[in-house]
């Protein structure tokens, strides 16, 4: 087994923490844009009821949830395996004992489960309104409406947070994320049959 | 009881762990550990180094488990320093 300070060190070594954040940041955009959609598309067919919107965007939400974290460990298990490769035969050795196989064995682990953790939470963060709905809890504004609200504030976050990696303006990369969203939002809007 | 106070060792390593970190790992070995970690040659994914190691009492099996450990590989013991205690008859 391995313990979480040896799981940061070989992070540290094979550089995966600047994946797991690249991954966390997609596929949390893809699962905020994926939600936006699906719930822009219940309130055009308006006779659709909250209830059906949550269970679609649960069941979405799962599916995004397993293909992130499916094909992450699958391409990084991949890349890994191979710069082991690489690095065993220009050192001329298997280097069995090393801190870079466990790497290549533990660290996909842990950049799959923030890759498709990511699209999970996010799409249930989207959905608070609908479960709160589904519990009873009436607010002035339908739960639809408020979850829309909802993706195009994470959507936002999620534009900040890159202007914060990128060390530039958080707002100004918040809002050219938002605009995204909403030129989206606005789209289904007009062509949704 | 003879002591192994001062080793220089070839060691190719990987790029990563760093050199400093490299250092460290070793150094952490012992409270009087002293380490120098000289680069010899870079190559695009290893490191040639020379690494001298200085204390009251190495213990040779535990550094090349640590060097080991961090993918490196120790080509030689290039130098050895060994002190043995007085005989108190002699």
């Amino acid at each position: 087994m391995i313990d979480l300070r040896d799981l940061r060190a070989l992070i540290g070594l094979t550089n995966s923490e600047q994946i797991a954040r690249r991954y966390f940041v997609t596929n949390g955009f893809d699962a905020s844009l994926a939600m936006l959609g699906l719930i822009m598309g219940f309130r055009a067919a308006e006779r659709a009821t909250p209830d059906v919107a949550l269970t679609a965007c649960f069941g979405t939400s799962v599916a995004l949830a397993v293909s992130a974290f499916v094909s992450t460990y699958a391409s990084e298990s991949a890349e890994l395996r191979r710069e082991l490769h690489e690095l065993t035969g220009a050192m001329l050795d298997r280097m069995s004992d090393s801190a870079h196989r466990r790497a290549a064995n533990w660290v996909p682990g842990f950049v799959a489960i923030v890759s498709g953790a990511s699209p999970f939470v996010v799409a249930q963060v989207i959905m608070v309104p609908l479960w709160l709905e589904r519990s009873g809890l009436r607010a002035p504004l339908s739960a639809v409406d408020l979850s829309i609200g909802l993706a195009l504030l994470v959507i936002f976050l999620f534009g900040a947070l890159l202007g914060h990696v990128g060390r530039g303006g958080r707002i100004a990369a918040g809002l050219r994320l938002l605009a995204v969203g909403v030129v989206t939002a606005v789209v289904i809007g007009l062509i949704a049959p | 009881m003879p002591r192994i106070q001062k080793l220089v060792l070839d060691v190719l390593k990987p790029r990563l762990p760093s050199s400093p970190d490299f250092a460290i790992a070793i150094a952490r070995l012992g409270p009087d550990y002293r380490v120098s970690l000289d680069v010899e040659e870079i190559d695009e994914k290893t490191i040639t180094t020379s690494i001298t190691i200085e204390a009251d009492d190495l213990d040779l099996e535990r550094i090349e488990k640590v060097i080991e450990e961090m993918g490196g590989s120790v080509h030689s013991i290039d130098q050895v320093v060994a002190s043995g205690d007085a005989d108190p008859e002699s």
